[in-house]
């Protein structure tokens, strides 16, 4: 039980990388809340006093529905949290990571990459769900965790703040 | 966890930011942005969202690197708004292996109140030995002092006392008028002064005998403050007590951040407790006061004159007699007229069945500076 508990936590620890590398290299601030599960926040990201509140997952075994979008039974207590009044969005990252963690990072001519992606998608707004334990969000495939993506997401929550 | 923010709430926040120069720019749904010198936060305004706890400890998180100091310590500031905090940390023998026995405790906690006792005492009066003449107001003083929450790790004892005490009788008068300050802070000056004295007196070359008891009163040294520190500083055990000034009340002088009295030192502040003990020394201080009336047997003699005032203060107010020169005459008419306080440098004198008066006047002049003389530190 140990051995799988450590497994889990070198993909969680991985999939933080492309939280703070995507933010990074969108020039926002990006703040950990310390390893702890803080109200359902993993990370805050920040460009300048307006911010998103992340919850991430990592997984090497992703499940996909007919859409070929990928689908994550988010825990209840995450969810209300997050589709609950809240002055910071709350958005879902999905992390995919290879089976094999020694393939995880490669370099290459320069170039470090990290294996595979990450997915976002916002949770507040989404409806309220009564189930008990969990609640199934559906993450789009095209939603990559880019510095695009994250400032357009940022303009999108800016442009709310007015 | 980080948990130093939990004890801030938005109102004391948005107080605490716009004390010091922050502008509200915009408001959100739950929230409002704030900014100072290009740099903005943001400061949650709804206590019921999900996400309150996180953005509140954003916030002072974010606020504390951009005045540099810690996190603890502002949080602390912010949640007690316009307070004077003065932590007492221990340390030394007795409080190695993380725990202390819980009479120790309590002796320092005790003899801090004594502390805090005797500063409102010399606030009023700066006298060598009070006894029985601790004015009820700086009992009641002591009553109201908070302890705040200790440090984790180690004995520190924050203690505030809070500016703008809801209970103090409500005097708009008085906090209107210049050279006025709250009876409470006038208290952690007096502090402030009297353990700085008590470190000089005790690090001076010669130690202190009957003839500087006038000087030490007059800085706020009193056989009850010594006694207080006598019970704080033991063999194996030192203080050093840290005087965070909230800037909700102007500073009129530079008082001491940090003051320490290490272990080695308890046996010269038990002899200067002996010293002052039962000495009938008054010292001289700086009363600000309203004149109430004024007499003069002869206005064409120019001989001066006699009159009242009433000290400018809340429950710790007192009727006060002199009688001045012609100079000293005139400036106590013109703040009459003029319906300001004036700040007299003397000496009380009390005299059983009279009212107390101030003598050995050396300066009368319009309220605007500092009463405290804090000297070498």
């Amino acid at each position: 039980v140990a051995r799988i508990g450590i497994e889990e936590n070198y993909k969680s620890w991985f999939s933080h990388s492309f939280v703070t590398a995507a933010s990074a290299a969108a020039g926002m601030t990006c703040v950990p809340t310390g390893g702890q599960d803080f109200d359902g926040v993993d990370f805050t990201i920040r460009r300048g006093a307006i911010g998103i509140d992340l919850q991430l997952k990592a997984t090497d075994s992703p499940s996909v529905n007919n859409d070929q979008d990928f689908v994550v039974d988010l825990d209840a207590r995450t969810y209300n949290l997050f589709t609950s009044p809240r002055t910071n969005p709350g958005y879902l990252v999905l992390v995919t990571v290879g089976s094999d963690r020694s393939h995880w990072l490669r370099h290459s001519g320069g170039t470090t990459q990290l294996e595979h992606e990450a997915r976002w998608v916002r949770v507040t707004g989404l409806p309220a769900s009564d189930n008990s334990t969990s609640t199934r969000v559906v993450i789009p495939r095209q939603n990559l965790l880019t510095a695009r993506a994250l400032h357009d997401v940022m303009d999108l929550v800016e442009a709310e703040a007015r | 966890m980080r948990t130093a923010h939990l004890g801030v709430t938005p109102s004391a926040l948005t107080a605490w930011l716009e004390l010091r120069g922050w502008r509200q720019e915009r408001l959100k749904t739950y929230a409002s942005i704030w900014s100072k010198d290009d740099v903005e936060i943001l400061v949650p305004n709804d206590t019921t969202t999900a996400d309150y706890q996180i953005r509140v400890r954003d916030a002072v998180e974010d606020l504390a690197r951009s005045e540099d100091t810690s996190v603890d310590d502002l949080a602390l500031e912010i949640s007690l708004g316009a307070s004077d905090v003065i932590s007492w940390r221990f340390y030394g023998e007795e409080t190695r292996g993380g725990l202390i026995p819980l009479g120790n405790a309590a002796e320092y906690v005790a003899n801090i109140k004594r502390a805090f006792v005797a500063a409102a005492s010399s606030a009023v009066f700066r006298r060598a030995f009070f006894g029985r003449r601790v004015p009820i107001s700086a009992r009641l003083l002591a009553e109201d002092v908070q302890l705040a929450p200790t440090r984790p790790g180690s004995y520190i004892f924050p203690t505030s006392l809070q500016l703008d005490a809801p209970n103090a009788d409500p005097n708009e008068l008085a906090g209107a008028m210049p050279g006025y300050e709250p009876y409470e802070r006038r208290t952690a000056l007096s502090l402030a002064a009297g353990v700085s004295a008590v470190r000089s007196a005790i690090a001076a070359q010669r130690s202190p005998t009957a003839a500087d008891t006038v000087g030490l009163a007059s800085r706020g040294v009193s056989y009850e403050l010594c006694a207080a520190l006598a019970g704080l500083v033991g063999e194996s055990l030192s203080v050093e007590l840290t005087f965070k000034w909230s800037t909700t009340v102007d500073l009129r002088v530079d008082p001491p951040r940090q003051i320490r009295l290490k272990s080695s030192e308890a046996a010269e502040v038990r002899s200067l407790a002996n010293l002052m003990y039962g000495s009938a020394s008054t010292g001289t201080q700086t009363f600000t006061a309203l004149v109430t009336t004024l007499h003069q047997d002869d206005p064409r003699a120019a001989n001066g004159g006699s009159v009242r005032m009433r000290t400018v203060g809340r429950r710790e107010s007192q009727l006060l007699l002199a009688d001045l020169v012609e100079a000293f005459y005139r400036v106590a008419l013109r703040a009459h007229e003029m319906r300001t306080p004036i700040e007299v440098d003397g000496r009380l004198v009390e005299t059983p069945g009279h009212r107390s008066r101030i003598e050995d006047i050396t300066d009368i002049r319009i309220a605007s500076q500092s009463s405290i003389d804090f000297g070498a530190i």
